[in-house]
C-alpha cells in the first residue's frame, strides 16, 4: 500500500516532462501546478468545482484540478493549457474573440480541446454538455461557441 | 490547498483498505474515509465542513474499477466514473439519471460509489438501482457478502463504517424495460434538483423511487401499492400518494412545499402518461 504522510517527493508527469516535486497530502493539484511548478495557466477561481477554470486534462480527459489531490496523479498524464501548442482552437478563440478579461479561457480551451478530441464533429447537444462544465464571468459564450464551431466548420 | 493535515493510503486490494481502516480507526481513534472521486471530500475538507486525519483511497482496487456487460448482468466497479456509465449506457435509465448529477467535468471524477455512499442528501444515481433491484457486492472485515440494494437501503446505504461497496449488479432482465426519468430544476441545468422520479414498468407493475421531493431518497412500496391499483383513477392515486409519503416533503430555497407537490402531482401524471398504467 502506497503511504503518504506529510512531505513526500513525487514524480509528475506534466506536459510530457517529468518534474520531481515535494508534495503534502493536503495540497491539490491545482496548488502544485500553480505554485511548485510555475504553471499558472489552470486558474484558481471558485476552488469549489464549478467554475471550469482550473481544468486540465488527466489522461486526455478534462478534470477540474482544484478537486484532485497532487498525490492522486502519480503515474498519470497531465496537460495543462501550457501542453497545447499552437493548436486549431487556441487560434480559433483567438480569430473569433472567444475570450473577454480571458481568466476563464484556458479552462474553455482545455476543455474544448478534449471535446474537439474525442468527437470530430460534436453535435449541439454534446458541445453544451461539456461547455456548461465552465462559467464565464464576462459572459462570453457566444465567442467561445464561435471559436468552437469554427474548428468543428474546417474539419 | 486543505487548511489541515491528513494521511493519505493508496489500496491495491480490498481487503488491506479494510485492515488498514480498522487498524487506523481502532487503535488510533482517527477519523478515517475511505477516497472514491473525492470531489464531496475535497470541497467539504475546504469549506471546514468534515475533518478526518486519513484518507484510504480504494480507486486502483481491481474489483472497483470493472465494467463489464455480461450474458446475464451488467457489472458496474464502485469506481467506475458517472461519465463511462453514461458513455457505455448499458443500462439507459442510470445513464439519463447520471446525466443530471454535477458537470461533464465533474462527472469525470465523480464515481458511482462515491455518488452512492457521499453525505450529499440527493444520491441520484440511487434511484434507479432501487427500482431496478440490484445487488451490491460489499467487503466486510469477515469477507464479501451480497445483498439486494432494497435491503441495504434505508435513507443511505447502511454499511458497517469499515465495509466498503466494491461493485453494483443489474440483472439484464430490467436494462430494456420501459421507464420515466423527470428531474426539475430551479434555473441552471446544473444544480441538485428540486425533485427527481424514477418509474420503470416490470410485469405490468410501476417501480417508483424519489430523490429530493422529501429529506432523503427512497423507494416506498405502499406508493408502489398504490400507482398499481387499478381500482383507482389517476387523481385518487396521484392524492393518495401525496397523502402517504414515508416522509413529509421538505421545502428549501430551491422549491418550497407546494411548489415541490405541484411539480410531484405533474410528475406524477406524466410517468402514468409514459407508463399507461391508470385512467
Amino acid at each position: 500500500m502506497k503511504t503518504y504522510k506529510g512531505k513526500k517527493e513525487i514524480s509528475l508527469n506534466v506536459n510530457n516532462e517529468i518534474y520531481k516535486v515535494i508534495v503534502k497530502p493536503n495540497e491539490t493539484l491545482l496548488n502544485i501546478l500553480r505554485d511548485k511548478l510555475e504553471l499558472t495557466g489552470p486558474k484558481a477561481g471558485c476552488e469549489n468545482g464549478d467554475c471550469g477554470a482550473c481544468t486540465v486534462l488527466i489522461n486526455d480527459k478534462p478534470f477540474k484540478s482544484c478537486i484532485a489531490l497532487a498525490v492522486e496523479m502519480e503515474g498519470k498524464d497531465i496537460t495543462t493549457i501550457e501542453g497545447l501548442k499552437k493548436t486549431k482552437i487556441q487560434k480559433a478563440f483567438i480569430d473569433k474573440e472567444g475570450y473577454q478579461c480571458g481568466y476563464c479561457t484556458s479552462g474553455f480551451i482545455v476543455n474544448a480541446y478534449a471535446l474537439l478530441n474525442k468527437y470530430k464533429k460534436p453535435n449541439e447537444t454534446q458541445i453544451k454538455d461539456w461547455l456548461n462544465s465552465n462559467l464565464c464571468r464576462c459572459t462570453g459564450y457566444e465567442g467561445i461557441e464561435r471559436a468552437i464551431k469554427k474548428v468543428i466548420d474546417n474539419r | 490547498m486543505i487548511n489541515f493535515d491528513f494521511d493519505y493510503y493508496q489500496a491495491e486490494n480490498a481487503k488491506e483498505a479494510i485492515y488498514k481502516y480498522l487498524e487506523l480507526s481502532e487503535k488510533n481513534e482517527e477519523n478515517v474515509l475511505y477516497y472514491n472521486g473525492g470531489t464531496e471530500i475535497i470541497t467539504y475538507a475546504r469549506k471546514n465542513k468534515i475533518e478526518f486525519s486519513a484518507l484510504i483511497d480504494i480507486q486502483n482496487i481491481l474489483e472497483c474499477s470493472v465494467l463489464k456487460n455480461n450474458q446475464k448482468q451488467i457489472i458496474i466497479g464502485a469506481s467506475v466514473s458517472l461519465n463511462m456509465i453514461i458513455e457505455k449506457n448499458y443500462f439507459p435509465l442510470l445513464s439519463d439519471s447520471c446525466k443530471g448529477i454535477a458537470d461533464h467535468t465533474t462527472r469525470n471524477q465523480i464515481t458511482i460509489g462515491g455518488n452512492l455512499t457521499g453525505k450529499l442528501p440527493y444520491k441520484e444515481a440511487v434511484l434507479p438501482l432501487l427500482v431496478g433491484d440490484v445487488e451490491l457486492k460489499i467487503m466486510t472485515q469477515n469477507g464479501i457478502k451480497i445483498k439486494k440494494i432494497n435491503q441495504l437501503f434505508d435513507k443511505r446505504l447502511q454499511l458497517e463504517p469499515e465495509d466498503i461497496l466494491l461493485q453494483i449488479i443489474v440483472d439484464k432482465n430490467v436494462i430494456d424495460l420501459p421507464y420515466v426519468q423527470i428531474r426539475e430544476v430551479k434555473q441552471s441545468e446544473i444544480d441538485y434538483p428540486i425533485m427527481h422520479l424514477v418509474a420503470l414498468k416490470q410485469n405490468d407493475k410501476i417501480k417508483a423511487s424519489l430523490s429530493s421531493l422529501c429529506a432523503f431518497p427512497f423507494r416506498d412500496k405502499n406508493l408502489e401499492t398504490i400507482i398499481n391499483d387499478n381500482k383507482l383513477t389517476r387523481r385518487e392515486k396521484i392524492d393518495q400518494i401525496v397523502n402517504n409519503l414515508p416522509v413529509p416533503i421538505s421545502s428549501n430555497y430551491r422549491g418550497g412545499k407546494d411548489y415541490k407537490e405541484m411539480l410531484f402531482r405533474n410528475s406524477l401524471n406524466s410517468c402514468l402518461d409514459q407508463l399507461g398504467s391508470g385512467i
